[in-house]
Protein backbone atom coordinates (compact mmCIF):
# COMPACT_ATOMS: atom_id res chain seq x y z
CA UNK A 1 0.00 0.00 0.00
CA UNK A 2 1.20 3.48 -0.78
CA UNK A 3 -0.21 6.64 0.68
CA UNK A 4 -0.81 9.49 -1.71
CA UNK A 5 0.51 12.94 -1.14
CA UNK A 6 -2.13 14.75 -3.14
CA UNK A 7 -5.49 16.01 -2.02
CA UNK A 8 -7.74 14.66 -4.74
CA UNK A 9 -10.77 12.43 -4.22
CA UNK A 10 -9.47 8.96 -3.47
CA UNK A 11 -11.06 5.52 -3.43
CA UNK A 12 -10.46 3.11 -0.60
CA UNK A 13 -7.82 0.53 -1.49
CA UNK A 14 -8.42 -1.96 1.30
CA UNK A 15 -11.31 -4.03 0.02
CA UNK A 16 -11.53 -5.84 -3.30
CA UNK A 17 -12.42 -9.26 -4.65
CA UNK A 18 -12.01 -11.25 -1.44
CA UNK A 19 -14.40 -9.11 0.54
CA UNK A 20 -16.81 -9.00 -2.42
CA UNK A 21 -16.83 -12.80 -2.58
CA UNK A 22 -17.42 -12.97 1.16
CA UNK A 23 -20.31 -10.50 0.92
CA UNK A 24 -21.71 -12.48 -2.00
CA UNK A 25 -21.41 -15.91 -0.37
CA UNK A 26 -22.69 -14.90 3.04
CA UNK A 27 -25.54 -12.79 1.62
CA UNK A 28 -26.65 -15.38 -0.91
CA UNK A 29 -26.25 -18.34 1.44
CA UNK A 30 -28.16 -16.74 4.28
CA UNK A 31 -30.82 -15.40 1.93
CA UNK A 32 -31.25 -18.94 0.68
CA UNK A 33 -31.64 -20.29 4.20
CA UNK A 34 -34.29 -17.67 5.00
CA UNK A 35 -36.17 -18.57 1.81
CA UNK A 36 -35.78 -22.26 2.69
CA UNK A 37 -37.65 -21.64 5.94
CA UNK A 38 -40.23 -19.25 4.52
CA UNK A 39 -41.06 -21.27 1.41
CA UNK A 40 -40.48 -24.71 2.94
CA UNK A 41 -38.00 -25.70 0.25
CA UNK A 42 -36.23 -29.08 0.11
CA UNK A 43 -33.46 -29.54 2.70
CA UNK A 44 -30.89 -29.46 -0.12
CA UNK A 45 -31.24 -25.65 -0.18
CA UNK A 46 -30.59 -25.37 3.55
CA UNK A 47 -27.38 -27.33 3.09
CA UNK A 48 -26.44 -25.15 0.12
CA UNK A 49 -26.98 -22.04 2.23
CA UNK A 50 -24.92 -23.43 5.10
CA UNK A 51 -22.10 -24.49 2.78
CA UNK A 52 -22.13 -21.05 1.22
CA UNK A 53 -21.74 -19.26 4.56
CA UNK A 54 -18.96 -21.64 5.65
CA UNK A 55 -17.14 -21.03 2.38
CA UNK A 56 -17.69 -17.29 2.86
CA UNK A 57 -16.11 -17.56 6.28
CA UNK A 58 -13.04 -19.23 4.78
CA UNK A 59 -12.77 -16.43 2.22
CA UNK A 60 -13.03 -13.84 4.99
CA UNK A 61 -10.20 -15.56 6.83
CA UNK A 62 -8.05 -15.11 3.72
CA UNK A 63 -8.84 -11.38 3.78
CA UNK A 64 -7.59 -10.99 7.34
CA UNK A 65 -4.03 -9.89 7.92
CA UNK A 66 -3.69 -12.25 10.89
CA UNK A 67 -6.28 -15.03 10.37
CA UNK A 68 -5.01 -17.14 13.28
CA UNK A 69 -6.37 -14.53 15.65
CA UNK A 70 -9.83 -14.56 14.10
CA UNK A 71 -11.27 -16.02 17.32
CA UNK A 72 -10.70 -12.64 18.92
CA UNK A 73 -13.37 -11.24 16.62
CA UNK A 74 -16.13 -11.68 19.20
CA UNK A 75 -14.58 -9.31 21.73
CA UNK A 76 -16.50 -6.12 20.91
CA UNK A 77 -20.13 -7.11 20.44
CA UNK A 78 -21.29 -3.89 22.10
CA UNK A 79 -19.80 -1.59 19.46
CA UNK A 80 -18.61 -3.50 16.40
CA UNK A 81 -20.90 -4.86 13.69
CA UNK A 82 -18.12 -7.21 12.59
CA UNK A 83 -18.00 -8.67 16.07
CA UNK A 84 -21.78 -9.09 16.13
CA UNK A 85 -21.55 -10.70 12.71
CA UNK A 86 -19.12 -13.33 13.97
CA UNK A 87 -21.59 -14.21 16.73
CA UNK A 88 -24.51 -14.39 14.27
CA UNK A 89 -22.47 -16.65 11.97
CA UNK A 90 -21.54 -18.93 14.86
CA UNK A 91 -25.15 -19.28 16.00
CA UNK A 92 -26.38 -19.68 12.42
CA UNK A 93 -23.97 -22.48 11.54
CA UNK A 94 -24.67 -24.29 14.82
CA UNK A 95 -28.47 -24.01 14.82
CA UNK A 96 -28.72 -24.40 11.05
CA UNK A 97 -26.82 -27.70 11.02
CA UNK A 98 -28.67 -28.95 14.10
CA UNK A 99 -32.05 -28.12 12.53
CA UNK A 100 -31.37 -30.24 9.43
CA UNK A 101 -29.15 -32.87 11.06
CA UNK A 102 -32.00 -35.36 11.85
CA UNK A 103 -32.54 -35.80 8.10
CA UNK A 104 -29.12 -37.45 7.91
CA UNK A 105 -28.88 -38.76 11.48
CA UNK A 106 -32.27 -40.17 12.46
CA UNK A 107 -30.89 -41.35 15.80
CA UNK A 108 -30.77 -37.78 17.08
CA UNK A 109 -33.31 -37.09 19.85
CA UNK A 110 -35.19 -34.38 17.87
CA UNK A 111 -36.79 -34.31 14.43
CA UNK A 112 -36.47 -31.67 11.73
CA UNK A 113 -40.26 -31.39 11.51
CA UNK A 114 -40.72 -31.57 15.27
CA UNK A 115 -40.93 -28.66 17.69
CA UNK A 116 -37.20 -28.73 18.51
CA UNK A 117 -36.11 -28.93 14.88
CA UNK A 118 -38.48 -26.17 13.82
CA UNK A 119 -37.40 -23.92 16.68
CA UNK A 120 -33.74 -24.45 15.78
CA UNK A 121 -34.58 -23.75 12.13
CA UNK A 122 -36.29 -20.46 12.93
CA UNK A 123 -33.43 -19.37 15.22
CA UNK A 124 -31.06 -20.15 12.34
CA UNK A 125 -33.27 -18.20 9.92
CA UNK A 126 -33.26 -15.21 12.28
CA UNK A 127 -29.46 -15.37 12.51
CA UNK A 128 -29.31 -15.70 8.72
CA UNK A 129 -31.39 -12.55 8.37
CA UNK A 130 -28.96 -10.71 10.65
CA UNK A 131 -26.02 -12.02 8.61
CA UNK A 132 -27.68 -10.59 5.50
CA UNK A 133 -28.11 -7.25 7.25
CA UNK A 134 -24.93 -6.73 9.25
CA UNK A 135 -22.38 -6.18 6.43
CA UNK A 136 -24.63 -3.39 5.18
CA UNK A 137 -24.83 -1.86 8.66
CA UNK A 138 -21.07 -2.17 9.05
CA UNK A 139 -20.32 -0.45 5.74
CA UNK A 140 -23.04 2.15 6.29
CA UNK A 141 -21.45 3.15 9.59
CA UNK A 142 -18.34 4.46 7.82
CA UNK A 143 -18.85 8.21 7.70
CA UNK A 144 -15.54 8.55 5.92
CA UNK A 145 -17.06 7.06 2.74
CA UNK A 146 -20.37 8.79 1.91
CA UNK A 147 -21.29 6.28 -0.81
CA UNK A 148 -21.59 3.60 1.87
CA UNK A 149 -22.78 5.90 4.65
CA UNK A 150 -26.46 5.59 3.80
CA UNK A 151 -29.41 3.46 4.91
CA UNK A 152 -29.93 2.54 1.25
CA UNK A 153 -26.86 0.31 1.18
CA UNK A 154 -28.13 -2.33 3.66
CA UNK A 155 -31.44 -2.29 1.78
CA UNK A 156 -29.79 -2.89 -1.57
CA UNK A 157 -27.62 -5.63 -0.08
CA UNK A 158 -30.76 -7.32 1.29
CA UNK A 159 -32.28 -7.03 -2.19
CA UNK A 160 -29.23 -8.66 -3.74
CA UNK A 161 -29.15 -11.36 -1.06
CA UNK A 162 -32.76 -12.25 -1.92
CA UNK A 163 -32.04 -12.11 -5.65
CA UNK A 164 -28.98 -14.32 -5.25
CA UNK A 165 -30.98 -16.76 -3.14
CA UNK A 166 -33.72 -16.96 -5.77
CA UNK A 167 -31.00 -17.50 -8.39
CA UNK A 168 -29.73 -20.44 -6.33
CA UNK A 169 -33.28 -21.81 -6.24
CA UNK A 170 -33.50 -21.49 -10.03
CA UNK A 171 -30.18 -23.28 -10.42
CA UNK A 172 -31.03 -25.92 -7.83
CA UNK A 173 -34.47 -26.59 -9.27
CA UNK A 174 -32.85 -27.76 -12.49
CA UNK A 175 -31.14 -30.55 -10.59
CA UNK A 176 -34.13 -31.62 -8.53
CA UNK A 177 -36.54 -34.24 -9.82
CA UNK A 178 -39.65 -32.20 -9.18
CA UNK A 179 -38.87 -28.73 -10.53
CA UNK A 180 -39.68 -25.58 -8.59
CA UNK A 181 -41.35 -23.66 -11.37
CA UNK A 182 -43.58 -21.47 -9.17
CA UNK A 183 -40.45 -19.72 -7.94
CA UNK A 184 -39.70 -18.23 -11.36
CA UNK A 185 -42.23 -15.52 -10.58
CA UNK A 186 -40.53 -14.87 -7.23
CA UNK A 187 -37.19 -14.43 -9.04
CA UNK A 188 -38.78 -11.96 -11.46
CA UNK A 189 -40.29 -9.90 -8.64
CA UNK A 190 -36.98 -9.86 -6.74
CA UNK A 191 -35.05 -8.80 -9.84
CA UNK A 192 -37.44 -5.89 -10.39
CA UNK A 193 -37.35 -4.87 -6.73
CA UNK A 194 -33.55 -5.04 -6.60
CA UNK A 195 -33.32 -3.06 -9.83
CA UNK A 196 -35.54 -0.35 -8.35
CA UNK A 197 -33.48 -0.31 -5.12
CA UNK A 198 -30.22 0.00 -7.07
CA UNK A 199 -31.70 2.82 -9.17
CA UNK A 200 -32.94 4.76 -6.14
CA UNK A 201 -29.65 4.18 -4.28
CA UNK A 202 -27.57 5.52 -7.14
CA UNK A 203 -29.93 8.44 -7.72
CA UNK A 204 -29.81 9.43 -4.06
CA UNK A 205 -26.02 9.18 -4.06
CA UNK A 206 -25.75 11.21 -7.26
CA UNK A 207 -27.92 13.93 -5.76
CA UNK A 208 -25.91 13.90 -2.52
CA UNK A 209 -22.98 15.42 -4.45
CA UNK A 210 -19.31 15.45 -3.42
CA UNK A 211 -17.60 12.09 -2.92
CA UNK A 212 -20.91 10.17 -3.23
CA UNK A 213 -21.51 11.64 -6.68
CA UNK A 214 -17.91 10.86 -7.58
CA UNK A 215 -18.58 7.21 -6.63
CA UNK A 216 -21.55 7.11 -9.00
CA UNK A 217 -19.42 8.72 -11.70
CA UNK A 218 -16.71 6.10 -11.20
CA UNK A 219 -19.29 3.36 -11.71
CA UNK A 220 -20.00 4.83 -15.12
CA UNK A 221 -16.39 5.44 -16.08
CA UNK A 222 -13.66 3.00 -17.13
CA UNK A 223 -12.49 0.59 -15.83
CA UNK A 224 -15.68 -0.21 -13.87
CA UNK A 225 -18.22 0.95 -16.45
CA UNK A 226 -18.14 -2.44 -18.22
CA UNK A 227 -18.71 -4.32 -14.99
CA UNK A 228 -21.50 -1.96 -14.00
CA UNK A 229 -23.39 -1.51 -17.26
CA UNK A 230 -22.79 -4.89 -18.83
CA UNK A 231 -22.30 -7.09 -15.78
CA UNK A 232 -24.68 -5.63 -13.21
CA UNK A 233 -27.42 -3.98 -15.26
CA UNK A 234 -27.58 -6.06 -18.45
CA UNK A 235 -26.36 -9.51 -17.41
CA UNK A 236 -27.34 -9.28 -13.75
CA UNK A 237 -30.81 -7.74 -14.00
CA UNK A 238 -32.27 -7.26 -17.49
CA UNK A 239 -31.23 -10.51 -19.17
CA UNK A 240 -32.38 -12.82 -16.32
CA UNK A 241 -35.67 -10.91 -16.10
CA UNK A 242 -36.32 -11.55 -19.79
CA UNK A 243 -35.25 -15.18 -19.50
CA UNK A 244 -37.35 -15.88 -16.42
CA UNK A 245 -40.44 -14.26 -17.89
CA UNK A 246 -40.27 -15.38 -21.50
CA UNK A 247 -37.76 -18.24 -21.87
CA UNK A 248 -38.65 -20.79 -19.16
CA UNK A 249 -36.21 -23.32 -20.57
CA UNK A 250 -33.29 -21.00 -19.77
CA UNK A 251 -33.87 -20.49 -16.04
CA UNK A 252 -30.49 -22.05 -15.24
CA UNK A 253 -28.80 -19.44 -17.42
CA UNK A 254 -30.93 -16.78 -15.74
CA UNK A 255 -29.82 -18.01 -12.32
CA UNK A 256 -26.17 -17.93 -13.36
CA UNK A 257 -26.53 -14.39 -14.73
CA UNK A 258 -28.18 -13.20 -11.52
CA UNK A 259 -25.32 -14.61 -9.46
CA UNK A 260 -22.71 -12.94 -11.69
CA UNK A 261 -24.51 -9.60 -11.38
CA UNK A 262 -24.87 -10.04 -7.64
CA UNK A 263 -21.13 -10.63 -7.18
CA UNK A 264 -20.15 -7.77 -9.49
CA UNK A 265 -22.47 -5.35 -7.69
CA UNK A 266 -20.71 -5.97 -4.40
CA UNK A 267 -17.29 -5.61 -6.04
CA UNK A 268 -18.20 -2.34 -7.72
CA UNK A 269 -19.78 -0.86 -4.58
CA UNK A 270 -16.62 -1.62 -2.62
CA UNK A 271 -14.23 -0.35 -5.28
CA UNK A 272 -15.92 3.03 -5.72
CA UNK A 273 -15.89 3.90 -2.03
CA UNK A 274 -14.50 7.44 -2.21
CA UNK A 275 -13.24 9.09 0.96
CA UNK A 276 -14.36 12.53 2.05
CA UNK A 277 -11.45 14.64 0.78
CA UNK A 278 -9.42 16.90 3.05
CA UNK A 279 -10.61 20.48 2.82
CA UNK A 280 -7.37 22.27 2.11
CA UNK A 281 -8.85 25.65 1.46
CA UNK A 282 -11.29 26.81 4.08
CA UNK A 283 -13.48 29.84 4.33
CA UNK A 284 -11.63 32.65 6.03
CA UNK A 285 -8.22 31.76 4.61
CA UNK A 286 -6.64 34.87 3.14
CA UNK A 287 -5.22 34.29 -0.31
CA UNK A 288 -5.60 37.89 -1.47
CA UNK A 289 -1.83 38.41 -1.62
CA UNK A 290 -1.53 35.42 -3.93
CA UNK A 291 -4.01 36.94 -6.37
CA UNK A 292 -2.00 40.05 -7.13
CA UNK A 293 -1.75 40.98 -10.79
CA UNK A 294 1.58 41.25 -12.59
CA UNK A 295 1.38 45.05 -12.50
CA UNK A 296 0.73 44.96 -8.75
CA UNK A 297 3.75 42.72 -8.24
CA UNK A 298 5.96 44.95 -10.40
CA UNK A 299 4.88 47.98 -8.38
CA UNK A 300 5.49 46.15 -5.14
CA UNK A 301 8.96 44.97 -6.21
CA UNK A 302 9.82 48.47 -7.42
CA UNK A 303 8.70 49.84 -4.05
CA UNK A 304 10.80 47.28 -2.20
CA UNK A 305 13.84 48.04 -4.39
CA UNK A 306 13.42 51.77 -3.79
CA UNK A 307 13.11 51.17 -0.05
CA UNK A 308 16.33 49.11 -0.08
CA UNK A 309 18.17 51.72 -2.14
CA UNK A 310 16.95 54.44 0.26
CA UNK A 311 18.16 52.41 3.21
CA UNK A 312 21.63 52.08 1.72
CA UNK A 313 21.78 55.79 0.82
CA UNK B 1 12.44 19.67 23.05
CA UNK B 2 10.92 19.06 26.45
CA UNK B 3 7.19 19.29 26.82
CA UNK B 4 5.59 21.29 29.62
CA UNK B 5 2.24 19.96 30.76
CA UNK B 6 0.37 21.38 33.73
CA UNK B 7 -1.06 18.07 34.79
CA UNK B 8 -3.43 19.08 37.56
CA UNK B 9 -4.39 16.28 39.89
CA UNK B 10 -7.10 14.07 38.40
CA UNK B 11 -7.49 16.13 35.21
CA UNK B 12 -7.46 14.23 31.95
CA UNK B 13 -4.96 15.47 29.43
CA UNK B 14 -6.38 16.17 25.98
CA UNK B 15 -3.49 16.23 23.57
CA UNK B 16 -3.97 18.47 20.58
CA UNK B 17 -1.78 19.52 17.70
CA UNK B 18 -1.96 22.92 16.06
CA UNK B 19 -0.69 23.20 12.51
CA UNK B 20 0.13 26.70 11.39
CA UNK B 21 -0.59 26.65 7.67
CA UNK B 22 1.05 30.04 7.28
CA UNK B 23 4.31 28.56 8.52
CA UNK B 24 4.24 25.16 6.82
CA UNK B 25 6.48 25.15 3.75
CA UNK B 26 5.79 21.54 2.74
CA UNK B 27 9.35 20.38 3.39
CA UNK B 28 8.22 16.91 4.58
CA UNK B 29 10.62 17.06 7.53
CA UNK B 30 7.83 15.78 9.77
CA UNK B 31 7.24 12.91 7.34
CA UNK B 32 10.88 11.87 7.45
CA UNK B 33 11.25 12.40 11.20
CA UNK B 34 8.29 10.08 11.77
CA UNK B 35 9.81 7.49 9.44
CA UNK B 36 13.14 7.65 11.23
CA UNK B 37 11.59 7.53 14.71
CA UNK B 38 9.03 4.81 14.11
CA UNK B 39 10.58 2.78 11.27
CA UNK B 40 7.38 2.50 9.26
CA UNK B 41 7.39 0.20 6.21
CA UNK B 42 7.72 1.36 2.60
CA UNK B 43 4.72 3.32 1.36
CA UNK B 44 3.36 3.92 4.85
CA UNK B 45 3.49 7.43 6.29
CA UNK B 46 1.94 8.01 9.68
CA UNK B 47 2.29 11.71 9.04
CA UNK B 48 2.66 13.32 5.64
CA UNK B 49 2.22 16.72 4.06
CA UNK B 50 -0.30 16.65 1.27
CA UNK B 51 -0.36 19.39 -1.26
CA UNK B 52 -2.79 20.85 -3.73
CA UNK B 53 -2.34 23.37 -6.45
CA UNK B 54 -4.89 26.14 -6.40
CA UNK B 55 -5.59 28.97 -8.82
CA UNK B 56 -4.35 29.33 -12.38
CA UNK B 57 -1.13 30.66 -13.85
CA UNK B 58 0.13 33.30 -13.16
CA UNK B 59 -1.76 33.23 -9.88
CA UNK B 60 -1.17 29.60 -9.05
CA UNK B 61 -0.07 28.59 -5.59
CA UNK B 62 0.40 25.40 -3.61
CA UNK B 63 -1.44 24.75 -0.38
CA UNK B 64 0.28 22.41 2.08
CA UNK B 65 -1.47 20.47 4.77
CA UNK B 66 0.31 18.10 7.17
CA UNK B 67 -2.02 15.12 7.68
CA UNK B 68 -1.87 12.75 10.62
CA UNK B 69 -3.98 10.85 13.08
CA UNK B 70 -6.17 13.40 14.83
CA UNK B 71 -6.38 11.39 18.06
CA UNK B 72 -10.06 12.25 17.99
CA UNK B 73 -12.17 12.58 21.10
CA UNK B 74 -14.77 10.31 19.43
CA UNK B 75 -12.49 8.15 17.26
CA UNK B 76 -14.55 6.27 14.64
CA UNK B 77 -11.76 3.69 14.29
CA UNK B 78 -12.15 2.40 17.85
CA UNK B 79 -15.77 1.16 18.02
CA UNK B 80 -15.56 -0.66 14.66
CA UNK B 81 -12.68 -2.84 15.83
CA UNK B 82 -14.04 -6.36 16.42
CA UNK B 83 -11.25 -7.38 18.79
CA UNK B 84 -10.70 -4.31 20.93
CA UNK B 85 -7.18 -3.95 19.52
CA UNK B 86 -7.90 -0.30 18.74
CA UNK B 87 -8.30 1.67 21.91
CA UNK B 88 -8.02 5.09 23.44
CA UNK B 89 -5.87 5.55 26.53
CA UNK B 90 -7.87 6.18 29.68
CA UNK B 91 -5.78 9.10 30.97
CA UNK B 92 -5.57 11.02 27.71
CA UNK B 93 -6.96 10.89 24.19
CA UNK B 94 -4.12 9.05 22.44
CA UNK B 95 -5.55 6.36 20.13
CA UNK B 96 -3.37 3.27 19.89
CA UNK B 97 -3.42 -0.25 18.44
CA UNK B 98 -2.56 -3.34 20.45
CA UNK B 99 -0.93 -5.28 17.62
CA UNK B 100 -1.03 -8.54 19.57
CA UNK B 101 -4.84 -8.42 19.42
CA UNK B 102 -5.34 -7.04 15.91
CA UNK B 103 -6.66 -9.47 13.27
CA UNK B 104 -5.96 -7.14 10.34
CA UNK B 105 -9.59 -6.87 9.21
CA UNK B 106 -9.04 -3.35 7.78
CA UNK B 107 -12.31 -2.13 9.34
CA UNK B 108 -10.52 0.69 11.16
CA UNK B 109 -8.63 1.68 8.02
CA UNK B 110 -11.80 2.50 6.10
CA UNK B 111 -13.51 3.96 9.16
CA UNK B 112 -10.81 6.59 9.68
CA UNK B 113 -11.77 9.77 7.80
CA UNK B 114 -8.15 10.92 7.86
CA UNK B 115 -6.64 7.90 6.11
CA UNK B 116 -4.28 7.61 9.04
CA UNK B 117 -4.33 3.84 9.53
CA UNK B 118 -2.39 1.21 7.64
CA UNK B 119 -2.15 -2.56 7.42
CA UNK B 120 1.19 -3.50 5.82
CA UNK B 121 0.95 -6.99 4.37
CA UNK B 122 4.65 -7.76 4.72
CA UNK B 123 7.77 -6.64 6.51
CA UNK B 124 9.92 -6.11 3.44
CA UNK B 125 12.25 -3.15 3.60
CA UNK B 126 12.99 -0.38 1.15
CA UNK B 127 15.75 -2.32 -0.60
CA UNK B 128 14.09 -5.55 -1.71
CA UNK B 129 14.42 -8.87 0.09
CA UNK B 130 17.11 -7.92 2.59
CA UNK B 131 16.41 -5.45 5.33
CA UNK B 132 19.01 -2.93 6.37
CA UNK B 133 20.40 -3.06 9.93
CA UNK B 134 18.21 -0.06 10.77
CA UNK B 135 15.11 -1.75 9.34
CA UNK B 136 15.89 -4.92 11.26
CA UNK B 137 15.76 -3.03 14.51
CA UNK B 138 12.93 -0.65 13.62
CA UNK B 139 10.61 -3.27 12.12
CA UNK B 140 10.48 -5.07 15.47
CA UNK B 141 8.17 -2.26 16.63
CA UNK B 142 5.25 -3.47 14.49
CA UNK B 143 3.78 -6.65 13.03
CA UNK B 144 2.90 -7.26 9.39
CA UNK B 145 -0.78 -7.98 8.81
CA UNK B 146 -1.96 -5.79 11.67
CA UNK B 147 -3.08 -2.19 11.81
CA UNK B 148 -0.62 0.53 12.65
CA UNK B 149 -0.92 4.28 13.04
CA UNK B 150 0.57 7.42 14.53
CA UNK B 151 1.12 6.87 18.24
CA UNK B 152 1.78 10.56 18.85
CA UNK B 153 5.19 9.15 19.84
CA UNK B 154 3.84 8.02 23.23
CA UNK B 155 7.27 6.63 24.07
CA UNK B 156 8.54 10.21 23.94
CA UNK B 157 5.39 11.90 25.18
CA UNK B 158 5.30 9.80 28.34
CA UNK B 159 8.82 10.92 29.30
CA UNK B 160 8.04 14.58 28.65
CA UNK B 161 9.39 14.88 25.12
CA UNK B 162 7.61 16.18 22.03
CA UNK B 163 6.73 13.81 19.20
CA UNK B 164 9.54 13.51 16.63
CA UNK B 165 7.60 15.27 13.86
CA UNK B 166 6.91 18.31 16.02
CA UNK B 167 10.45 18.45 17.36
CA UNK B 168 11.80 18.39 13.81
CA UNK B 169 9.62 20.99 12.11
CA UNK B 170 12.08 23.68 11.00
CA UNK B 171 9.48 26.43 10.78
CA UNK B 172 7.77 25.56 14.07
CA UNK B 173 4.53 25.10 12.21
CA UNK B 174 3.52 22.29 14.56
CA UNK B 175 2.63 22.84 18.19
CA UNK B 176 1.50 20.17 20.65
CA UNK B 177 -0.12 20.74 24.00
CA UNK B 178 -2.95 20.04 26.38
CA UNK B 179 -6.23 21.38 25.06
CA UNK B 180 -7.75 21.08 28.54
CA UNK B 181 -5.20 23.55 29.90
CA UNK B 182 -6.32 27.07 29.06
CA UNK B 183 -2.78 28.37 29.69
CA UNK B 184 -1.05 26.01 27.25
CA UNK B 185 0.52 27.45 24.10
CA UNK B 186 -1.84 25.48 21.88
CA UNK B 187 -4.96 26.70 23.72
CA UNK B 188 -3.80 30.28 23.37
CA UNK B 189 -3.00 29.83 19.68
CA UNK B 190 -6.41 28.32 19.01
CA UNK B 191 -8.08 31.19 20.82
CA UNK B 192 -6.13 33.86 18.97
CA UNK B 193 -6.02 32.57 15.41
CA UNK B 194 -8.63 31.66 12.82
CA UNK B 195 -8.63 27.88 12.59
CA UNK B 196 -10.47 24.82 11.40
CA UNK B 197 -10.60 21.17 12.32
CA UNK B 198 -10.41 18.71 9.44
CA UNK B 199 -13.71 17.11 8.41
CA UNK B 200 -15.21 18.07 11.75
CA UNK B 201 -18.68 17.52 10.27
CA UNK B 202 -18.06 13.75 10.44
CA UNK B 203 -18.45 13.91 14.20
CA UNK B 204 -15.11 12.47 15.27
CA UNK B 205 -14.14 15.58 17.27
CA UNK B 206 -10.60 15.70 15.88
CA UNK B 207 -7.90 17.25 18.05
CA UNK B 208 -5.76 18.66 15.27
CA UNK B 209 -6.36 22.34 14.54
CA UNK B 210 -5.21 24.04 11.38
CA UNK B 211 -4.40 27.68 11.93
CA UNK B 212 -5.05 29.84 8.88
Amino acid sequence: MVQGFNAELKCQQEFGWLLSIWLFLSGTGCGLFVLFKLLELPVFFALLGLASIVLGGVVLLLELGSPLRAWRGVSRIRTSWLSRGVVFVGFFVLTGFLSVAPVFAPWLPWESAGLGGRALGWIAALCALMIVLYPGFWLAKNRSIPFWNTAWLPLVLVGYAATGASAMILLGSAFLRNGLRPFDALAAVLIVLTGILVGVYLLVMHRAGGPARESVRLLNAPPLSWSFRLGIILVGLLLPLVLVLWVPSAVVLAGGCMLVGSLLFRYCVLKVGVYVPPALVQEGMDFSRLNRTGTDLEREYAGMAAQRAGGRG
Amino acid sequence: MALSVNSAEGRKVKWGVAVDLKRCVGCQSCTMACKAENGTPPGVFWTRVIEKEEGRYPFAYTVFMPMRCNHCSEPPCVPVCPTGASYQRAHDNVVLVDQDQCVGCHACVVACPYEARFVPDNARGYYGKHTTPYEEVAYKKWQAGTAQKCTLCVHRLDVGLQPACIDTCPTRALVIGDLNDAQSEISKLIKQRPRFQPRVELGAEPNVYYLT
